[in-house]
């Protein structure tokens, strides 16, 4: 068991400089029982705030926080039955892994037959068995990473939280623990909430993802609906790596119309748009929509535009194509067999069908509700 | 160009390299002049042209000094009030530290500025009262808890403690609260162990300044058998005014635990006076 329930929680900061910072602002949702969840946003959006007061580490100023059911917001950090594993990895310097590991099961007074077993299971789990005698100034930082996991699997706990845990190693050892994280939590079946602000760690984790920015929640999805169907530009813009290419047009009722192009709006969507006829909406376009007319067998619904490129990288299984559209940076992501080429001006089919629509004024989704 | 400034540079280290040789002279001389006269017979310690060797080396002066006095006693009751301060103040002013560094609780900080004022009044402003609060109202006179409890967590000790332990993670004391540590067993079993380098200094300035304490001992103890070894070489001045050797003796031996504990902990010196300067 390891449900989490947030009803309306609110946490204010005093802070001396700006006064009273809102941290987190009248927040709810649920975490069901096993499920993986990241939470994900820019920094000081409230992410690890959330994650702290889960831990108890800080109290809300409104609010309830349930586990279990259980109202927990009185109880302490160790009567909540949650491990975390920290983003500086907080082992304890003095002790070596093995009491590192099994500090906490000694404070809960268990008996030392069982704290060496479960010891000896979770360093096996996570390969660090023989590095159980060490210290953890000898330890490189993938072999602490493992070591903070192992702390927190030890216990056996209802909830697990990982505080940016992955953020200190380099890239290559990164993209492996991320793959070991997400296996350890198809064995272990517990309850996880994922803090991050790599949203590509976000969705590659998560089975549902809490995207918070100011504070404020801004949806909670999983990755494949948050990819498809932000529910605002925050959200359009922040998931999605190259991110999401944004212009500013008007729809006339017929086409959309803008400085760099013109185009007729499908049927399909004339309804999605029917109230915004002679306003300024936001066009949302994710790069692998714009593709290269050459080499692309077109529906005849794609706006065809021929900017002038003015770069041009090739990543090996595709290139990305950069230039300006209404005045504003656009990137297309092109496969690699496209021999687009920069200072040219090259025919590209933007994807309508795949389009996002925003409310020019407030940024809410269009039509992505 | 290259050879003038070359030529400037070393006329610069030239001058450097004097000016701190004659101060090294200007605080050496008083300590090799009180070892030369120490290890001097008597009658030619009193001499008014006083030799740079000791003429007739002789370890008679020692033997006065231990043998005469109480010595053996003052420097017995200098190393029982030396270590009881040290040990109180490892122990309190790395507690308060902790909290001042690392609890929050109402009123923290006005208390920790309210103490830190305190270090700006002069000790002499402080000693009456706490006097007349040791002698006159507890009563404590000529023994050891008068030479000992004032001193057992002293404000600067809590200002170094507390600049250490700044520098600490707070992850680690929030790891231990979900391992189930308590707020006391975070202190001992986490805090404690590794602020051992910031804990080195504090023992080592407390016990030096301590062993040297002069004006303290000299107020609140009567008989000679509860004087520091201080305050007893400055007695022992006055009784065996002539006796310039045994005063030596006495001087060279009380200096000895100084001087030992200053050239094996050189490395926690240095970081006493960086304590605090690098974070916090």
């Amino acid at each position: 068991m390891g449900q989490i329930v947030f009803e309306n929680v609110t946490k204010e900061f005093r802070d001396e400089k700006r006064g009273v910072v809102v941290a987190v602002n009248n927040a709810s949702f649920t975490i069901e029982d096993k499920e993986f969840v990241a939470i994900v946003g820019p920094s000081g959006c409230g992410k690890t705030t959330s994650l702290r007061m889960i831990a108890g580490l800080e109290r809300q100023t409104r609010g309830d926080i349930k586990i279990d059911g259980r109202i927990v917001n009185d109880l302490r950090p160790k009567d909540r039955d949650i491990a975390m594993v920290f983003q500086d990895y907080a082992l304890y310097p003095h002790m070596t892994v093995y009491e590192n590991m099994s500090f906490g099961l000694r404070n809960l007074k268990f008996p030392k037959a069982e704290i060496d077993e479960k010891v000896h299971e979770a360093a096996r789990i996570m390969g660090i068995e023989q590095l159980l005698d060490r210290k953890p100034r000898e330890l490189s930082g993938g072999q602490r990473q493992r070591v903070a996991v192992g702390r927190a699997i030890v216990r056996q706990p209802r909830v697990f939280l990982f505080d940016e845990p992955l953020s200190n190693l380099d890239a290559k050892l990164r993209i492996q623990m991320r793959v070991e994280l997400a296996e350890l939590h198809k064995r272990l079946q517990t309850t996880i909430v994922y803090v991050t602000h790599d949203q590509v760690e976000a969705m590659t984790l998560g089975e549902r993802i809490i995207v918070m920015n100011d504070g404020i929640i801004q949806q909670i999805a999983p990755p494949d609906e948050l990819y498809k169907r932000p529910r605002n530009m925050f959200v359009a813009g922040f998931i999605g790596a190259p991110t999401i290419n944004t212009t500013t047009v008007k729809y006339d009722g017929k086409a959309i119309v803008s400085p760099d192009f013109t185009v007729e709006v499908p049927e399909a969507l004339k309804g999605r748009l029917s109230s915004y006829v002679d306003r300024e909406i936001v066009l949302g376009i994710r790069p692998e929509d714009i593709h290269d007319a050459n080499i692309t067998r077109l529906k005849g619904e794609e706006a065809m535009i021929s900017p002038r490129v003015r770069v041009v990288e090739y990543l090996g299984s595709q290139k990305l194509a950069y230039f300006d559209l209404n005045g504003k940076p656009f990137t297309a992501q092109l496969p690699s067999s496209s021999r687009i080429e920069p200072n040219a001006d090259w025919a590209l089919a933007v994807d309508l069908a795949a389009a996002l629509f925003f409310d020019a004024e407030n940024g809410w989704s269009i039509v992505g509700n | 160009m290259d050879v003038r400034s070359n030529a400037a540079g070393k006329v610069r280290i030239v001058v450097i390299y004097a000016v701190l040789l004659i101060w090294v002279a200007f605080t050496i001389i008083p300590l090799y002049w009180m070892l030369v006269t120490s290890l001097t017979d008597a009658t030619m310690s009193a001499t008014l042209s006083p030799s740079w060797f000791p003429l007739k080396p002789s370890l008679a002066p020692y033997a006065r000094f231990l043998g005469k006095s109480q010595a053996p006693r003052w420097l017995l009751n200098s190393a029982i009030v030396a270590c009881a301060i040290t040990l109180g103040n490892v122990i309190f002013s790395s507690m308060a530290g902790y909290a001042f560094a690392k609890l929050r609780f109402p009123g923290r900080d006005a208390i920790f500025w309210i103490l830190l004022s305190t270090m700006m009044l002069p000790y002499h402003v402080t000693l009456i009262p706490t006097y007349i609060l040791v002698i006159n109202k507890l009563g404590m006179g000529d023994t050891y808890t008068a030479l000992i409890v004032p001193f057992l967590c002293t404000v600067s000790n809590t200002f170094l403690m507390k600049q250490y332990m700044s520098t600490l993670p707070s992850t680690l004391i929030e790891a231990a609260r979900i391992d189930a540590c308590t707020e006391f067993g975070i202190y001992r079993k986490i805090i404690f162990p590794i602020a051992k380098p910031g804990l080195a200094v504090v023992a080592i300035f407390t016990f030096v300044s301590y062993w040297n304490q002069f004006f303290w001992p000299f107020l609140v103890t009567s008989s000679n058998s509860m004087r520091t070894v201080q305050v007893g070489l400055a007695s022992f001045r006055f009784a065996e005014a002539t006796d310039f050797g045994a005063m030596m003796a006495g001087a060279v031996l009380a200096s000895l635990p100084v001087v030992a504990l200053f050239f094996s902990l050189q490395k926690y010196f240095l970081q006493g006076i960086t304590v605090g300067a690098l974070k916090g």
